[in-house]
């Protein structure tokens, strides 16, 4: 080996050593067992509360975090609003919003409907600084890292995914454990999104049963 | 006596430490670890192995291009020879780039025992799936 063996792990420049992706490993199940925690407690299906209240450990499973968003998929193919935006969370505000989807041009939008349907048979697609990706932040950098996941499909025909963008002045690609890192967050919690969707809707049906009987 | 030869390509020596006790998994492998494109190329004329190895972000190119390019470049050179990415890349585009010129695209995030049956599947021969 060569005298580049005498300096090892992040001082010479490997993000991608053992011992750094061992740590970001403990660091991901750490913050995920205290997500799934987090939403252990949450009761109603309301995704901004749930991205509020998560977000500050998205931002230790992803480091660098700069943008995140919920997007959802109609599979209808004749609806028009086939495309919607669910939550936007930035890192620097202090409360997930919402973002009309009108704020996306038409090219976007296509790259974003190619993306979703192919990520459906890959769960957990990235693409690292390629300018044809739609600018979902008007940053200041060229240069950003995307990356797209399948959280959960709805009983209401739609499907929802999860994006996050970088956006940083140093290159910082995302790298194959983050993508799993993001791959095991949404699928946490999209099955808790699914589930609470789901239960509010029988509650509801439940209580309509009541009420109807009650009127008889 | 060993029955395979595998040529890894990776700048980084702590992760070609940790493949080489991975590697010692099968007594039949005879493994190679190199650092740089010039001495994996200086190797491959020495010895041809069965399957060579290549990270993709080598010394410390962000954009993953020197090591696309010499897996590519490999690849016209011995059109024979099997070419394995293993890199903490899993960017779309690099992988359809690559599809042709190589056998298998893994990532360094892997479970050591699906890497370890996937490796014998292509040093047998067998018909390769994308991870």
């Amino acid at each position: 080996m060569s005298e580049k063996t005498d300096k090892r792990g992040i001082e010479a420049g490997f993000n991608d050593s053992p011992y750094q992706m061992i740590m970001a490993f403990q660091e991901q199940n750490g913050a995920l067992i205290e997500m799934m925690d987090m939403l252990d407690k949450q009761r109603l299906y309301d995704l901004e509360d749930i991205f509020d209240k998560i977000r500050p450990l998205l931002k230790e499973i992803i480091p660098d975090l700069a943008t995140g968003f919920i997007i959802g998929k109609k599979e209808q193919k004749n609806k028009k609003d086939r495309i919607k935006y669910h939550v936007t969370f930035e890192s620097n505000e202090s409360k997930p919003s919402l973002k009309k989807i009108d704020e996306l041009d038409k090219n976007s939008i296509n790259i974003l409907k190619t993306a979703m349907d192919e990520e459906r048979s890959k769960h957990g697609m990235c693409w690292n600084y390629i300018e044809e990706m739609p600018k979902f932040i008007k940053g200041e950098h060229e240069k950003q890292a995307f990356a797209l996941c399948w959280m959960c499909d709805h009983p209401d025909d739609e499907s929802l995914f999860i994006g996050i963008v970088r956006d940083i002045p140093k290159k910082r690609p995302f790298l194959s454990h983050e993508i799993q890192g993001l791959k095991m967050t949404s699928k946490i919690i999209g099955w808790y999104s699914n589930y609470a969707f789901v239960h509010q809707l029988l509650l509801y049906d439940v209580y309509k049963r009541g009420a109807d009987i009650e009127t008889r | 006596m060993p029955e395979y030869s595998i040529l890894h390509l990776d700048d980084n020596p702590m992760f070609l430490e940790q493949m080489a006790v991975l590697m010692k998994f099968n007594s039949s492998i005879y493994y190679r670890p190199v650092q740089d494109p010039a001495d994996a190329k200086i190797e491959l004329e020495k010895e041809m192995p069965d399957l060579l190895i290549v990270d993709l972000m080598l010394e410390n190119d962000w954009d993953a291009l020197n090591g696309a390019d010499f897996a590519e470049d490999t690849h016209n050179l011995y059109p024979d020879l099997k070419i394995m990415i293993l890199s903490a890349r899993s960017d779309e585009d690099i992988r359809r780039r690559l599809k042709k010129s190589i056998v298998h695209y893994a990532t360094k995030d892997f479970r050591p025992s699906s890497f370890k049956k996937k490796l014998l599947e292509i040093l047998n021969g067998k018909e390769m799936t994308d991870e």
